[in-house]
């Protein structure tokens, strides 16, 4: 197995090695590729990977932690873009379909004076962005739900990679224990 | 007792017949892929990084039992990177509700724009004897806007479905990729005793 603490070389060159081998990490539109490197270099201080096998364990850490991330910021998104729509849900009883309609049209067209006027109007009838956030969510609520599975799958395979890297480096000391006992024995019987 | 099959069906049946599939290699290239699901239980392609990634798992004294199981940790990292890739895409078009199933889209989307006609008053005034929006109508729009909701939530789902799937697919190469590790490190070991 090829040994980061022989002339193999640096960890960093390890790392630039493996990602010319696979490319580059897979990243979103929108996502920082040099936020990612800074992320993957914080967990390889903390890891200190010593062979390919651990850099290779050390880099389902590091996507498991960007996908934890990733899963976060999604599921904000999709929150913030059921807005319109929890608007139009809470609006509907009082104001009817097509007031309703009108209400989340002006709040969905971006404009910053428009939104401040409906969450105004909104705010007379007794209703404020925690009502409307709750009823984006309540919308949302399966996707999330989902999303939340997916956000548990991550994190057990992150934690799953940690434990796997600290079992092989026990693994490694015993072995290398082992041997170095069994040395004086061996140069006595020779 | 069946009925008979009409003139019809017997015709088509008798073409069906004759039809010897695909001619032209394009035609043969697309209808090769017509039972691809996903790719990602494919052997690796030949320019793939599994060969690379094997020497640089092995390292320099591996014996050849050795580069066999590093080839396996290789190829099982490969596929658990490939739905890792997979996913993201898959987790963008839930997000930015880019089209997975465009025909369940495009008929939410039609719905819409049918429906914001319909409660449009100036739309309404070029349709010659069109009376304001009435309560029936507006039952109606609220049917159909939540139809297309529906039609929205079931394209979510079928995203999810495919993240859930696509997130196996890995937890399975990743389990194959660790009982690989184990026994390079059980050759290796054996190799230093």
């Amino acid at each position: 197995m090829m040994d980061l603490n022989k002339d193999d070389g640096t960890t960093a060159d390890m790392l630039a090695k493996l990602e010319n081998m696979c490319g580059e990490p897979s990243l979103l539109p929108g996502e920082d590729l040099q936020a990612y490197r800074a992320l993957r270099k914080q967990i390889v201080e903390a890891v200190q990977p010593t062979n390919a096998i651990e850099l290779l364990l050390l880099q389902d850490c590091v996507d498991g932690a960007w996908e934890d991330w990733r899963l976060r910021r999604g599921k904000g998104a999709m929150i913030l873009a059921a807005v319109p729509a929890a608007i139009r849900e809470l609006v509907r009883p009082a104001y009817g379909e097509k007031m309703a309609g009108d209400v989340s049209s002006a709040y969905a067209s971006g404009s910053e004076e428009e939104r401040k006027e409906v969450m105004e109007d909104l705010g007379a009838a007794g209703l404020g962005q925690a009502e409307v956030r709750a009823k984006a969510m309540e919308l949302r609520l399966q996707v999330l739900m989902s999303i939340d599975r997916l956000h548990a799958c991550a994190a057990q395979r992150r934690t799953l990679a940690l434990r796997e890297i600290d079992r092989q480096k026990q693994s490694r000391q015993a072995t290398e224990e082992s041997v170095e006992a069994a040395r004086p024995a061996r140069a006595a019987r020779s | 007792m069946r009925p008979r099959p009409s003139a019809r069906v017997r015709a088509n049946r008798a073409n069906a017949l004759r039809s010897t599939g695909p001619k032209t290699s394009a035609g043969k290239a697309k209808s090769s892929r017509n039972a691809l699901v996903h790719g990602l239980c494919a052997a690796p392609e030949p320019d793939s990084p599994v060969e690379d990634l094997t020497a640089f798992v092995a390292g320099d004294h591996c014996p050849a039992e050795g580069m066999n199981v590093a080839r396996s940790i290789a190829q099982a990292d490969a596929t658990a990177r490939r739905a890792r890739q997979f996913r993201a895409v898959a987790f963008d078009r839930l997000v930015n509700d880019n089209p997975a199933d465009k025909s369940l889209v495009e008929i939410a989307g039609s719905v819409d724009s049918v429906m914001a006609e319909v409660l449009d008053p100036e739309a309404r005034a070029h349709i010659r004897g069109a009376a304001p929006v009435d309560s029936t109508e507006l039952r109606l729009v609220s049917r159909i806007t939540r139809f297309a909701a529906r039609l929205r939530t079931k394209q979510a789902a079928e995203v999810l479905r495919k993240l859930a799937r696509l997130d196996l697919y890995e937890k399975r190469a990743l389990a194959l990729r660790a009982r690989a590790v184990r026994e390079l490190i059980a050759i290796q070991n054996s190799q230093q005793a």
